[in-house]
């Protein structure tokens, strides 16, 4: 009975936990926006400077008057920028509130269930000590006689055995990310079965913040089912994954469904291109920007003017980022037909609209020509510094994943091969023989 | 002057300028009702009062995806929800807008659940049986439907006024283009946009944060309740509603209407409910050699044969047709004003 108040309990609190931590989620997207909102109305207020100036600047009236006037209008368009900014950061402000109101309160969910996590920790680790016991004694008595039901019976205890460490250590990778502020995402012991086969097979490593990070391997290695476990698509059957987002929390991605993930702060792209063909460049970007819209559905259906607004600000960040990788000119055409290079790129910027921290990208180069492929990694680069990206990236591609990647990671059949620098891994004699074959 | 001039410029630029034109041309119609064959009016009325109708199923079908078979169902609900609350419980019009609508939110959340986990021809099989057994009970539930012989509406009272029909079609244009600035609001907003996203790749909608749950959803009751309001108005104006009448046929037609106009767009929405339900009442009927004698029946042969020449050279649906037209006369006329200007 008191166990099952136990669970109860901790269902309803695990239930809370991530509710409170969705909201958090979606305050953090208002500031994302109110960023957004600070470079329209640097965008708007420069326009109306202009038109102001344009109007004075007639020619015919003496010149003293027009610079008293231009005076008259620069300060006044100062006054406007200032007032403008004050409003977004009182705004800002209301929203720092909230969160510190909604965050004490899951702090104290958090902390249970850390103390439950705790818990389990100790009782694995007792289990852990007499299954050791109990196999050591069990083993000193296969040797006097061999029974064939007692090593049946000590290979299931040492299943039992490994398992549990594994466990063990999937909780205490959670203390060691949530310690280690550099670590961006870690996946814990991941394993996915798709009936009897495995295609991720305990499969563990760390993205450091800010770092391109490549996952290679041969065809059915597995590389998208590892993305697919990140994003949520698949429920992993085992093992953790966890993520610190940019205010350091550190979350795990299982407590998430697939259309909370971008609120993280991940964004993802596709294998093969998948934008809204029906839709215009520059919608298929606001389609990007789904998550930053605060208005609901009636506010949609009458067109009131706080959906207006949403729709001004979202579209000036999104022709900031078109200019930004250089495919402005698309912005009213139809996706369909355009060069394959320019739909990647615009895949791409449709990850950017989020201010993300983390992008995805699933095989970028796959079906591009050699001077695209370059191109694309000089964007990819620039965009990492420039944004403060973490990129994480499947390749076949090895020219551009040798050239862009910090640090790469190799596998084959869902097992890791080797982890490290793009020349030790060419160096790595697993990785040769898992790329061409062995002997 | 000049400002006068500029101002109406830019309202005509104004999208709901079309429509809100397009309401006061529908208004010609009642105005010379005397001038004008009764069938030409009621059928005048009952095109538009689909029209509504086929707009919901439009923003479903174009935009969500969502093949549904149910929506004259949803039709026959409106009628019977106006019946009821207007005759049998003698209250007023608005409660039956708002009875009506909750009635149709209910009905599009257990339509919406389905769409979840079916999708494309089983949803439309699905969909179609659950339409069906709503018939069955309308046909059962006598006191608020009438059983299988149908009800007949006493008389529509607005503010406790008895309307006559001709204002009752005044009142029917104001819905229709109150519709066509919603539907165009919609469609132009986030939610247009996450149903077309939905529609295209699920996976990639959902990495973009968009829950397909919820739009389905909204697709489904928005939809309903267009379908809802066009039944109110339906009873409103026939007075005439009986369960059976409701069927696979009436469904199917809206859904022809909406794929033969082009689902995307509003204006083709209304070329295609013109073509289906209005054409053969509102044209081949008045001419004389049509609706006579051994003809009679040709106009059903006429507009069937202009759907499947549609369907053949058009995909997208009579829109596409419109439009090049429109793009052809435009081009000419730049032409021209150039070789005005050069001569």
């Amino acid at each position: 009975m008191k166990r099952l108040i136990d669970i109860i309990r901790h269902a309803i609190n695990q239930f809370l936990r991530i509710y409170y931590t969705k909201r958090l989620l979606k305050l953090n997207k208002k500031k994302v926006f109110n960023e957004n909102e600070i470079t329209f109305k640097n965008y708007q207020i420069g326009q109306k400077r202009e038109r102001l100036l344009n109007k004075v600047d007639t020619g015919d009236l003496n010149k003293e008057e027009t610079i008293k006037k231009q005076k008259e209008i620069e300060k006044k368009i100062e006054n406007e920028l200032v007032e403008s900014k004050n409003i977004i950061k009182q705004k800002n402000i209301e929203i720092e509130q909230k969160i510190s109101k909604i965050k004490s309160k899951r702090d104290i969910l958090q902390s249970s269930l850390i103390k439950k996590m705790d818990i389990d920790l100790n009782r694995l680790k007792e289990k852990n000590q007499s299954l050791e016991s109990v196999i050591r004694d069990a083993k000193l008595e296969n040797k006097k006689d061999d029974n064939v039901q007692s090593i049946d019976l000590l290979a299931e205890k040492e299943n039992e055995l490994v398992h549990n460490i594994k466990k063990i250590d999937i909780i205490e990778s959670r203390k060691k990310v949530e310690q280690n502020s550099n670590i961006h995402l870690s996946l814990s012991h991941l394993t996915m079965n798709f009936g009897g086969l495995k295609a991720v097979d305990d499969l563990s490593f760390n993205v450091k913040k800010g770092e391109i990070f490549g996952l290679i391997g041969p065809n059915g290695a597995g590389k998208t089912t590892v993305f697919n476990c990140i994003t949520q698509f698949y429920k992993p059957n085992e093992g953790n994954i966890y993520y610190n987002d940019n205010n350091n929390e550190t979350n795990s991605l299982l407590d998430f469904k697939v259309h909370d993930i971008i609120n993280l702060g991940i964004v993802r792209t596709f294998q093969n291109v998948e934008l809204v063909w029906e839709l215009s460049v520059l919608d298929n970007l606001l389609v990007g920007a789904h998550s930053l819209y605060s208005s609901g559905f009636f506010t949609q259906l009458l067109h009131l003017p706080k959906i207006r607004y949403e729709e001004k600000v979202l579209k000036t960040r999104a022709l900031e980022v078109l200019k930004k990788l250089d495919i402005l000119v698309y912005k009213d055409a139809l996706p369909y037909g355009l060069p394959y290079g320019v739909l990647k790129k615009i895949e791409f910027a449709r990850t950017l609209m989020t201010k993300p921290n983390l992008i995805i990208l699933d095989e970028p180069a796959a079906g591009l020509n050699d001077a695209e492929t370059k191109d694309l990694a000089q964007t990819i680069l620039s965009l990492r510094d420039e944004f403060n990206l973490t990129i994480f990236l499947v390749e076949h591609d090895m020219g551009l994943v040798m050239e862009v990647c910090d640090t790469i990671c190799a596998i084959s059949f869902g097992k890791k091969i080797a982890i490290g620098s793009p020349s030790e891994i060419q160096k790595d004699p697993k990785v040769q023989e898992a790329y061409l074959g062995g002997e | 002057m000049e400002k006068i001039k500029l101002h109406l410029k830019r309202i005509s630029k104004h999208p709901f300028f079309g429509f809100v034109i397009f309401g006061f041309v529908l208004t010609l119609i009642p105005i010379f009702n005397n001038y004008l064959p009764v069938s030409f009016v009621d059928s005048a009325a009952k095109t538009l009062i689909y029209f509504i109708v086929a707009l919901g199923f439009a923003l479903l079908i174009g935009y969500g995806g969502l093949a549904s078979l149910g929506t004259s169902s949803f039709i026959a609900i409106g009628t019977f929800a106006l019946y009821t609350v207007m005759d049998v419980l003698n209250m007023p019009f608005a409660l039956a807008i708002f009875i009506g609508i909750i009635l149709a939110l209910m009905v599009g959340v257990v339509f919406g659940f389905v769409s979840l986990r079916i999708e494309g021809m089983y949803l439309a099989i699905v969909t179609l049986g659950l339409s069906e057994i709503m018939i069955e009970l309308f046909k059962n539930f006598d006191k608020f439907t009438g059983g299988v012989s149908g009800t007949t509406f006493s008389s529509f009272r607005l503010f406790g006024q008895s309307l006559s029909t001709n204002q009752t079609f005044f009142i029917i244009i104001i819905a229709v283009v109150v519709a066509m600035i919603l539907t165009y609001n919609l469609i132009n907003s986030p939610t247009g946009r996450a149903l077309l996203a939905a529609k295209n790749s699920d996976s990639a909608a959902r990495a973009m944060g968009i829950s397909v749950v919820k739009y389905r959803l909204i697709a489904f009751m928005v939809s309903t309740v267009y379908a809802v309001i066009g039944g109110i108005f339906y009873m409103a104006y026939i007075k005439f509603s009986m369960g059976s009448t409701w069927g696979l046929a009436i469904s199917l037609n809206i859904l022809a209407a909406v794929v033969v106009g082009g689902s995307k767009s509003i204006w083709g929405v209304l070329i295609g409910t013109f073509v289906i339900f209005g054409l053969d009442l509102m044209v081949f009927q008045s001419i004389p050699l049509i609706s006579q004698g051994r003809f009679a029946n040709f106009s059903f042969v006429i507009s069937g044969g202009l759907i499947i020449l549609v369907i053949m050279y058009y995909p997208n649906g009579l829109i596409g047709l419109f439009k090049k037209l429109s793009f052809k006369l435009k081009s000419k006329i730049s032409k021209r004003s150039k070789g005005e200007t050069k001569s």
